[in-house]
Parts: C-alpha cells; structure tokens; sequence
C-alpha cells in the first residue's frame, strides 16, 4: 500500500464526516430529510475503486465504533450498530466494495449513467435492502415490512447517487483510479 | 470541535474504566448477543438487573446513557405499533388483543437494554485505548489485504483533514457567494446543481492537498510497511479475565433459561 493511497483513503474517511456535518435537506414531496452523507460512501466506492474504497470506508466505521460522534446528527459509540438502523451503516465498506468493483469493471467507458447505475446498485439497493434485512431481525419485524418503511427513503437515496454520478464524472481523472491505473 | 475528539468518554476511574479495552470490547458483545437472544419477560428482567450492575460498576449515571435513545425513539415507535396492529398471536383482555402491544414493548425494551449496553464502551474507554483494542482485534483482517497497522494512522490523518476540508469549503462558499450564487434556492434541480457546484471543487481543492500531505510523508522517511511502537500499551490482567468470565457466565445463564 503506498503513502498515497493511505492518504487519500483517510482523506475521504473526513470527508464521510464532513457530509454529516451538514443539514439534512427537506424537499416538499419527500416525507424524511435526506441527510447526504450515505453519499459519501458512494464516493468512497466510485472515486478511490474497490481497495481503498472498502478501506476508506471502514475507516469511518472504526471511527464511529471507538464512540467519535461521526454520524449525521453527532451520533456514533457501538449503540449504534446494536440499534434498528445497525444495518444501513455497518455495510457500508462493502457498498463501497461493490461499487469500486464496478467502477472499475466499466473504466474504460464510463460515463454518467454507468456511474449512476453502480452507484444505485451498491449506494441505494444493497444498502436499503441490508439496512430493511437488519432493522426485521432486530425488531422482529417481515422483511416485507421493514422493505416498506424503507419506501420513504429511496427517492432521496435516488437524488444521491443522481449528485455522486455528476461529481464523479466531473473528477474522472483526478480520481485515485485513473492515477494508479497511469502511474 | 473538543466534544467531537473525545466522544462521551468519562474519566472517573471506575472498575470497567480500569479494564483492558479488548476485555471490554469482547464482553460487551458477548452481553449483546445474550440481550439479543433473549425472549421470555423473565430474561428481560435479568437483563435489566446486569445493565443496573454494570452501570453501577461504571458509576454512570443512567440517564446521562438515555439521551441516546432520543434519535431513534420514532422507529421504536413504528415497531411497537406494527407489533401492536400485526400480533402473532392472540391473548385477549376484555376483547381487545393486547399480545401484540405487549409483545412490541418487549422488543422495543430489548432494544433499548442493547443500545444502552453498548454505549457503556464509549463511556468507560477512550478513543485512543478504543482504537488500539480494535486493531488488536481487527489484525486477522491482514489476511484480506488490510493494513491493519497503518489504521491507527490512517485514523489520526482523517481526525487532521476534518478541519481542513471544512476550511476549503468555507473558502469555495464564500467564492460563490461573492459571485452571487443564492444558496438557498427552492427547486429540486438547483439544490442538486448547487451541491455538484460546491463538492467538485472541493475535490479538486483537496486532492491537491492530499497529495502534497503524502509527498511529505514519503520525504520524512515514513514507510507503510514498517513496524512501529505504540502511545498506549494494552494489558492484560487477573482482572480481565475474571469479568470476561462472569460474562460468558451470564450468556450460558441465559442460554439455558431460554432453551425451557
């Protein structure tokens, strides 16, 4: 691993911080504030690839774990992986994993709506889906259910990945991909 | 910004402050998983009793630990009322079902006993003992590529680049604001445009940084693949070992009520 990858993948761990320093978003039509930073976890994937993706990801994990008050809303400590929304957050690495793989799968011709689609798969199904699998078995709840109350929150998860694809094309070649893949 | 560095970590000398961070953190797992399992009211009171005993031992105040109940207080809620209005069985009282209500304050009081106990660890542990029991017990991960020795690192860096980035948004808000972007629009599409406007050059703006962090890193001589030696040294004592024994304990005790 070289200096630069622990560097940047450090870097992005902040800048998962940073997002959930932010104001959740209100918009008329969605009945939850979205709060944005569950896009930096797609960042994490579609900017730094598999690797470092998952690195940098579980580096806020680790974070939130040792009780730093990481999590949107000044949140972190071990309570929250034993609490109903556990799911959503502890499988963020592999959301990043699965993202970095098919960023990097599809590199040579990426463009928007490549990195929007990895970006809903790893960022908004397999995080949503997870989260709604974790939230019935802690609260005894159907998977039907739990997927239910999920509902309220795909469209803004949507509007995420909608913002990440735009950025990331954007930053295409300053992405730490495109600088390990040249060099 | 003192608040976001040290967590809710309570220097108070306690015995559980006293404990190895490993002990801690296995033991507070291994009460979970009794929690978790637990099914019957008779359980759940001796949950409470353990949670009481290790507050106790913490010397915590309970209600300092119930503060963190309030984020999710509106999914407890939803439970209860699934579980109110979708019973699994029946038990009536004067014709109204109430196995269902019941059935939800139960879950919804396992729930909390979870969260509770597992917030005990940010209370009695720092988060630099914290982090360092965590890649102790995270170093089989290797074995998968990750370097687990330079998290420690890894950890101080992103604490370092928090400052930083807010500082570059700052700057790059205040660029736009000077050439008279509103930030507070009201449609969806500008709220959209306005976050790409304000990250991409975040991006740039830091990744620039990073690297120049890296180079000196690279220039001082740092190797990623060195050994290094430790701030704080973990042991572990006589101590340890008798609570992570009561704990095991306490799970086959709840293990052999549930199985009757």
């Amino acid at each position: 691993m070289k200096t630069k990858e622990l560097v940047y993948d450090a870097l992005f761990a902040a800048i998962v911080i940073v997002l959930g320093l932010f104001p959740p978003i209100t918009l008329p039509f969605i009945p939850v504030p979205i709060t944005i930073q569950s896009m930096g976890v797609m960042l994490q994937g579609s900017f730094l690839g598999k690797k470092n993706g998952f690195i940098s990801s579980l580096l806020v994990v680790i974070l939130v774990l040792i009780g730093l008050p990481v999590l949107s809303g000044g949140r972190g400590g071990l309570g929250i992986l034993t609490g109903p929304t556990g799911g959503y957050f502890i499988i963020w690495p592999i959301a990043a994993f699965v993202i970095g793989y098919l960023v990097e799968k599809l590199w040579k011709k990426i463009n928007f709506w490549k990195y929007l689609i990895v970006n809903i798969i790893g960022g908004v199904i397999l995080i949503d889906f997870f989260g709604a699998l974790y939230l019935s078995v802690i609260a005894h709840m159907s998977v039907m259910a739990s997927l239910v109350s999920n509902l309220a929150f795909i469209p803004g998860d949507f509007i995420k990945a909608v913002i990440v694809s735009l950025i990331c094309v954007a930053t295409k070649k300053i992405s730490l991909i495109a600088q390990i893949k040249h060099g | 910004m003192d608040n976001f560095i040290f967590g809710s970590y309570v220097d108070n000398h306690s015995f559980l402050n006293r404990l190895d961070p490993r002990t801690k953190l296995i033991s507070i797992t291994i009460i979970t998983m009794a929690f978790m399992w637990t099914t019957t009211p008779f359980q759940l009171g001796m949950n409470v009793l353990v949670l009481l005993w290790l507050y106790y031992l913490a010397q915590i105040k309970l209600g300092m630990a119930l503060s963190s109940i309030k984020p999710i207080l509106f999914i407890l809620v939803f439970i209860l009322i699934y579980h109110g209005i979708f019973p699994s069985h029946h038990l009536s009282l004067s014709h109204v079902n109430i196995s269902g209500w019941l059935d939800g304050l139960q879950i919804c009081i396992k729930i909390i006993l979870m969260i509770l106990v597992a917030a005990l660890l940010s209370f009695t542990t720092s988060s630099t003992e914290l982090a360092q029991g965590m890649s102790r017990l995270i170093s089989p991960l290797r074995f998968f590529h990750v370097p687990v020795p330079q998290l420690s690192l890894m950890v101080t860096l992103t604490l370092q680049f928090v400052p930083i980035i807010l500082n570059e948004l700052n700057d790059i808000k205040t660029a736009q604001i000077s050439r008279g972007v509103d930030f507070s629009p009201a449609k969806l599409t500008k709220k959209i445009q306005l976050h790409v406007q304000l990250i991409i050059p975040l991006l740039f703006a830091i990744t620039n940084h990073a690297n120049k962090m890296s180079d000196a890193l690279d220039a001082r001589g740092y190797a990623t693949n060195s050994k290094t030696t430790r701030y704080h040294e973990t042991h572990f004592r006589k101590l340890d070992g008798w609570f992570s024994l009561a704990i095991i304990v306490y799970l086959a005790v709840i293990l052999t009520i549930g199985s009757f």
